[in-house]
């Protein structure tokens, strides 16, 4: 008697996509899949961080009013910035979303639990969610509210980050509004469209060297539940609406393991990728000019705070210097730069991609979209660049302030009186100019990798590369420049 | 189970009956993720999963006339020929999803499973399985025509409501 | 439920042991009957103040200049020195006491004792701002009227 199953086990094909070594950390590190399956998980790292932020609201409402001495300036603006640009987002993707204090009260009324699933039946979702689930508006349901966002934000900085107050009032506001939004609107509502950090943490998570994922796309197919999207009795339905049976990009993904949670065939993994290398698709005009705004950005923010240049910074500080001419010049002339000149150039480029590689036949709009992603790695680098000196000159505020965190007087740890003291300023251009050019070469690197996709001729690829890769070049020369003179 | 030309039939048979199981449970998933999202969207895909399981219900009563009533479902089937899938990862965050492509993830599930019926009745030499592939193969292609007129009544009414 | 217990616990823990640090703590590491004077320069004005400069208030809220301010013959006096906004410093030249910096931001302790009744002019020793002159003002130490005065 043979036993035989007649039907050969069928496959849909699947594409042999190009893709780099990955390694599967759940499976190397069980325990860590242990710790993020657990539903208490979330509840755990995020508490730290919201008695953090409380403090912080505190510090600045009831602290000093001077900028160095008070935690909410010295820790956000110069600790963990740094730590969110040079490490969290490179190494850990949107790891921060994972922690983050902002959406823990919306949540909250959302879910009407602090742990606990609850399972029901809310539009779309196999749980049940409090609030009036209302869908956020089609045209704005992309990051041009991010981008404007941060933006505004970034035309006040030199407010927002040497006074307590003003950066107690921006973050009190997305507070609010990251509250305010959750009964009313569908899941991270906030996250997704509001946030301005969300804004360029979705851009810049595109290098980073990790990405949760699905371990086998086929499970995903087979699977009825789609628990991952849609939430179980185990796990919430995805705060972000993402899809993880398709899932092959880290921007908007929270990493909140809501889905390693609910997954019923156990398939949702964490992996280790290379830097920079995986996610290059570039989806639509926001994206393009999220990573052209945050590029500028980096260029004026080196020039405002760390240039030799009174006159701007006394432009970008209104409030004492009261030029409110200059601060209207300085103001304009970033949103143009960010939003029409930059973008313009780039758009210049890639018509001479084209013209070049005589490239008729490849619309516009693709080769505007799939190059952007140069703009990418380039832009993060710059930040690291820029946030490197932050650090290394700054620094030594982080040891005093830890000990009186208000300037109240305290010594908690009695470093309250450690001086001022820069570390190895005159190491600052050695550190930043590797960075720079590593940034350059992921730039040039993901710009030849989406060009492949799209020219098959080797002859025709390589002239579409030159115009944009020389604005890249450009880019970087300008931070040189202006890094090391 | 012996691999008589009969049995083979009746597996392949029995195949089919549980995709289309699985693929009306998959597209009732699709159809209460869009519940209140996108109530048009959730409709194609409501009437998707009735559909399949109509052809279920159908490949059913087929089996029934030669083998008898079909055995309970015992494991999910484990190809994923025909599984309808959202293809975009992002589509409920950046609401890219209308009803002209739920229509076209439909359809693409159903192409693949008739040209994996083709293949696979091209493929083996046993008549009893080609007669069974070519039946599931005729079945998928009635799916194929019923979402291609669809599609075209979808687009032909989008583009009168342009003109 | 305990994640709600502790949420609560830090909302409503935390103002609690900075005002026991602030009330309580920092005014009891000193000999009981210490006269303690807290002193906030302000740069923008020219101001002493016994007003709490925070983050809140320094920006819309005029400060209110200090007034003289009394002790009593015999008070051992420490004054907290605040500084809401650049570095200052205090000085009480009768007493050869100072000049002691005011960082920015920080509390600086000084401690005297007044050994008789009269006036004790204070000012900052630091030019700081252009309403620096401004920056004055006077401990009135209350006594008999026999003693030796400063």
């Amino acid at each position: 008697m043979v036993t035989a199953n007649p039907i050969a086990e069928a496959t849909v094909p699947t594409e042999a996509l190009e893709r780099p070594w990955r390694f599967n950390l759940f499976a190397r590190w069980p325990w860590l899949k242990r710790l993020v399956r657990m539903r208490s998980f979330q509840f755990l790292v995020i508490l730290p961080n919201l008695f953090m932020f409380y403090l912080f609201i505190i510090s600045a409402l009831f602290g000093t009013p001077v900028g160095n001495r008070n935690i909410i300036i010295v820790f956000v603006w110069i600790l963990w910035w740094f730590m969110l640009i040079a490490v969290l987002v490179p190494f850990g993707s949107r790891i921060w979303c994972t922690i983050c204090p902002l959406p823990f009260f919306g949540d909250w009324i959302q879910r009407r639990a602090v742990i606990r699933v609850r399972t029901g039946k809310s539009p779309g979702t196999e749980n049940s969610f409090f609030g009036l689930h209302k869908r956020w508006p089609k045209r704005l349901s992309n990051i041009w509210l991010q981008n404007f966002g941060f933006l505004f934000l970034a035309t006040f900085s030199a407010l927002l980050v040497t006074r307590p107050i003003v950066s107690a009032a921006v973050f009190g506001i997305l507070f609010l509004v990251a509250t305010v939004l959750a009964p009313v609107f569908r899941l991270r509502t906030f996250c997704n469209y509001v946030c301005p950090i969300s804004g360029f943490l979705s851009l810049y998570a595109m290098t980073a060297t990790v990405e949760l994922r699905s371990v086998d796309k086929d499970e995903c197919l087979k699977c009825k539940s789609k628990a991952c999207i849609r939430g179980s009795d185990k796990g919430w339905a995805c705060p972000w609406n993402v899809y993880m049976g398709k899932l092959d990009r880290n921007n908007y993904c929270g990493l909140c393991f809501e889905c390693v949670k609910s997954c019923p065939n156990d398939n949702i993994s964490l992996f280790v990728r290379p830097f920079a290398t995986s996610d290059v698709v570039v989806r639509g005009y926001d994206e393009v000019w999220k990573a052209c705004i945050m590029l500028v950005l980096a260029l004026t923010y080196s020039v405002m705070l760390l240039g030799p240049w009174g006159r701007f910074k006394d432009w970008a500080n209104v409030s004492e210097a009261r030029n409110w001419a200059g601060f209207g010049l300085f103001a304009a002339g970033q949103a143009l730069l960010a939003l029409v000149i930059f973008p313009g150039l780039y758009y210049v480029s890639i018509r001479l991609a084209k013209w070049y590689a005589r490239a008729d036949s490849v619309p516009t709009k693709e080769l505007f979209l799939k190059y952007a992603y140069m703009l990418v790695p380039m832009g993060l680098l710059a930040w690291i660049a820029f946030s490197v000196p932050l650090l290394m000159v700054n620094g030594a505020y982080i040891i005093s302030v830890a000990s009186d965190p208000l300037g109240w007087g305290m010594n908690l740890f009695g470093t309250a009186d450690f001086p001022w003291t820069p570390l190895w300023p005159h190491w600052v251009p050695f550190l930043q100019v590797p960075i720079l050019l590593t940034g350059l070469y992921y730039g040039l690197r993901g710009l030849h990798k989406v060009g492949r996709r799209i020219f098959t001729d080797p002859a025709q690829l390589h002239r579409s590369l030159v115009p944009p890769a020389a604005l890249l070049v450009g880019v970087t020369l300008v931070f040189l420049k202006l890094f090391i003179g | 189970m012996n691999a008589t030309p009969a049995n083979v039939g009746r597996a392949a048979l029995l195949r089919g009956i549980r995709i289309e199981a699985r693929n009306a449970g998959i597209y009732d998933s699709l159809t209460h993720l869009f519940q209140g999202y996108d109530d048009s969207v959730a409709t194609i895909f409501r009437e998707m999963a009735s559909e399949e399981r109509r052809h279920g219900a159908e490949l059913e009563r087929r089996y029934g006339e030669r083998f008898g009533p079909p055995p309970s479902p015992g494991e999910e089937p484990k190809e994923v020929i025909e599984a309808p899938d959202l293809d975009d990862p992002e589509a409920m965050i950046f609401d890219s999803m209308d009803v002209e492509q739920a229509l076209e993830l439909g359809l693409r599930a159903e192409e693949n499973a008739r040209e994996f019926y083709r293949r696979e009745t091209a493929r083996t030499s046993d008549p009893e399985l080609q007669k069974a592939y070519r039946e599931l193969g005729e079945f998928e292609e009635t799916h194929v025509r019923l979402l291609q007129e669809k599609l075209a009544e979808r687009r032909g009414a989008k583009d009168s409501a342009a003109r | 439920m305990a994640g709600v217990v502790a949420v609560v616990l830090v909302l409503v823990g935390l103002p609690l042991v900075l005002w026991h640090w602030r009330h309580v703590t920092s005014v009891h590491r000193y000999p009981p009957g210490t006269k303690i004077v807290t002193l906030t320069a302000v740069a923008k004005g020219g101001v002493w103040t016994r007003d709490d400069i925070v983050g809140l208030t320094y920006w819309w809220r005029k400060p209110t200049r200090i007034g003289d301010v009394p002790l009593n013959h015999g008070d051992h006096v420490v004054v907290r020195l605040r500084s809401a906004d650049v570095l200052h410093s205090f000085a009480i030249p009768l007493l050869r006491l100072g000049p002691v910096d005011i960082p920015a931001g920080h509390t600086v302790d000084v401690e005297f004792d007044a050994k008789r009744p009269g006036t004790l002019t204070f000012l900052c020793w630091q030019v700081c701002s252009p309403e620096h002159p401004g920056l004055h003002g006077r401990f009135v130490v209350k006594g008999n009227e026999q003693e030796e005065t400063w």
